[in-house]
């Protein structure tokens, strides 16, 4: 069995208590719901596939690391925070983002995780934006965990929001989802045995478009 | 190992590496005219046509290829400038093929200055990406103040054959900066031919693209505008959103087939025109 403390660290930064502000988003599924795109289990599970190979595997990953790599140094992590803005290019997808990562940088600060309350500074004096890939970087890296422990909570949590997301809009029932999860545990392990990529990219388009939609749309549950 | 024939083989490879220069200027009298035309092989273009009532004066110009398309080892450049108070429309003859490349890939790369006061619209059709295709593109625009630029940027995949065959790789890229090289917006995504048929990335459609919009009139009152036209498009499913730091409009678009992504690009074209100049754009050839 892996270390024990780092295995209970890994534990609680990925529970889905930890208050991180993902609780109100849906990443475009509650749009691709009501459009008809997404109706049963199986189109669930296919959305997550697509979250984590397409999105977070390609372009969340690679910010993560480089952001656990760069703690303390501002310049680069403002750079990493800037061309995260710049990649998403859906306004609740930007604000999203920005949102859970000042929400889990906000908990971490009350914690006295190291580096969080620098990094909270830097938000309010406008230096960073705080993207939430960034903020994980951060405050996961200065809680204890090193690269893989915080790649595999990263991506794990994506599998749990999906899963939560799709239980809030009656899409599955909460044991469904726990299965759609257990069954995503191979395909993160997959993405994870994989180099990761250089520079960050995503093709997430019916997603994208959803969350683009939900601007305008009559379907609020979630913030996007 | 020497494999015999081999190097005659490669030394056979139709590459290319090509550029083509355009700048488009505006006269006195208003009209807009190329002042700088090179075009390498395979490029070719039209003169600069006066095809709008508005905006007053407009150029445009067609590209075309004397080529079969992007073959293996292709390097094509091209830079299309919009000097300040320039108007220019560049569209392409038709759609350009990526054929088959089993050694190396090819590379285009498009490069869309626009300068003070100026509006360029950069809409090529769609590339078509043949089984085994494997591009790179790159689409780098600067904006600067007071400027307008629409650019598209899709693809669609297609096996002539019939045989199920995929494209092995697609890298593209779309970059917009200010004219001080501030990032304003990066679409950047790398993809074989398998993706494009993942229900959750597009959703049971075949074709994608990009269409966006930045710098004056790029406002929340086009978005809806955008919004509302998309909704009346037959087949296809798309989304308007505003860019980072509100530098303009970004729609991103899947469709069942070229036409009908086709058909929305150009109703979104249409009514970025009726709202900022009150016409149609003039009949294209």
């Amino acid at each position: 069995m892996a270390d024990a403390a780092a295995l209970l660290l890994a534990l609680q930064m990925g529970d889905s208590a930890f208050p991180s502000g993902g609780f109100g988003f849906s990443w475009g599924l509650e749009t691709l719901k009501s459009d008809g795109l997404v109706r049963d289990g199986a189109d669930v599970i296919a959305f997550a596939q697509a979250q984590l190979w397409h999105r977070w595997a390609s372009a969340d990953r690679p910010v993560l690391r480089a952001a656990l790599a760069a703690r303390g140094d501002l310049n680069r992590l403002a750079a990493l925070d800037r061309e995260v803005e710049a990649m998403n290019l859906a306004v609740e997808q930007r604000e999203g983002s920005r949102r859970m990562g000042r929400a889990l940088v906000r908990s971490h600060v009350t914690m006295d995780t190291p580096g969080a309350k620098a990094f909270q500074a830097a938000q309010r004096e406008g230096r960073v934006l705080g993207h939430l890939p960034v903020a994980q970087g951060v405050v996961w890296g200065g809680a204890g965990l090193d690269i893989d422990g915080a790649e595999a909570v990263s991506a794990f949590a994506v599998a749990a929001g999906v899963g939560q997301a799709a239980v809030r809009l009656a899409l599955i029932g909460p044991v469904e989802a726990q299965a759609m999860i257990a069954g995503l545990r191979g395909t993160i392990a997959a993405l994870l045995a994989r180099p990761c990529p250089d520079r960050p990219h995503a093709f997430v388009p019916a997603a994208e478009i959803a969350v683009m939609r939900h601007e305008s749309g009559e379907a609020r549950l979630f913030a996007n | 190992m020497n494999v015999p024939g081999a190097a005659a083989a490669a030394s056979a490879d139709p590459a290319l590496t090509a550029q083509l220069d355009l700048s488009f200027a505006r006269a006195p009298s208003g009209a807009t005219y190329l002042a700088r035309q090179y075009a390498g092989f395979p490029f070719h273009v039209t003169r600069a046509l006066q095809l709008d009532e508005q905006p007053s004066g407009m150029a445009t110009v067609v590209l075309q290829s004397l080529g079969a398309g992007l073959l293996q080892g292709d390097r094509l450049a091209m830079t299309i400038a919009a000097q300040a108070g320039a108007a220019a429309h560049v569209t392409t003859q038709g759609s350009s093929v990526a054929h088959a490349m089993t050694r190396q890939g090819a590379r285009q790369d498009a490069a869309l200055v626009v300068g003070a006061g100026a509006l360029l619209e950069y809409l090529p059709r769609p590339m078509i990406l043949f089984p085994q295709a494997d591009v790179t593109t790159s689409l780098d625009i600067v904006l600067h103040d007071g400027a307008t630029v629409m650019w598209c940027d899709g693809y669609l995949a297609h096996d002539p054959h019939k045989q199920d065959g995929r494209f092995t790789r697609l890298a593209a890229e779309t970059a917009l900066r200010d004219g001080n090289g501030v990032m304003l917006a990066l679409d950047r995504f790398e993809i074989d031919g398998s993706v494009l048929g993942e229900a959750g990335v597009m959703a049971g459609y075949a074709v994608h693209a990009s269409i966006g919009i930045a710098g004056s009139g790029a406002d929340a009152e086009l978005a809806a505008l955008w919004r509302a036209t998309l909704d009346a498009v037959e087949g296809v499913y798309g989304g308007v959103s505003t860019l980072p730091g509100e530098a303009g409009l970004f729609c991103r678009l899947l469709a069942r087939d070229g036409v009908a992504l086709r058909g929305a690009m150009l109703a979104l074209w249409r009514a970025m025109r009726m709202k900022r100049f009150g016409v149609e754009p003039g009949v294209r050839p």
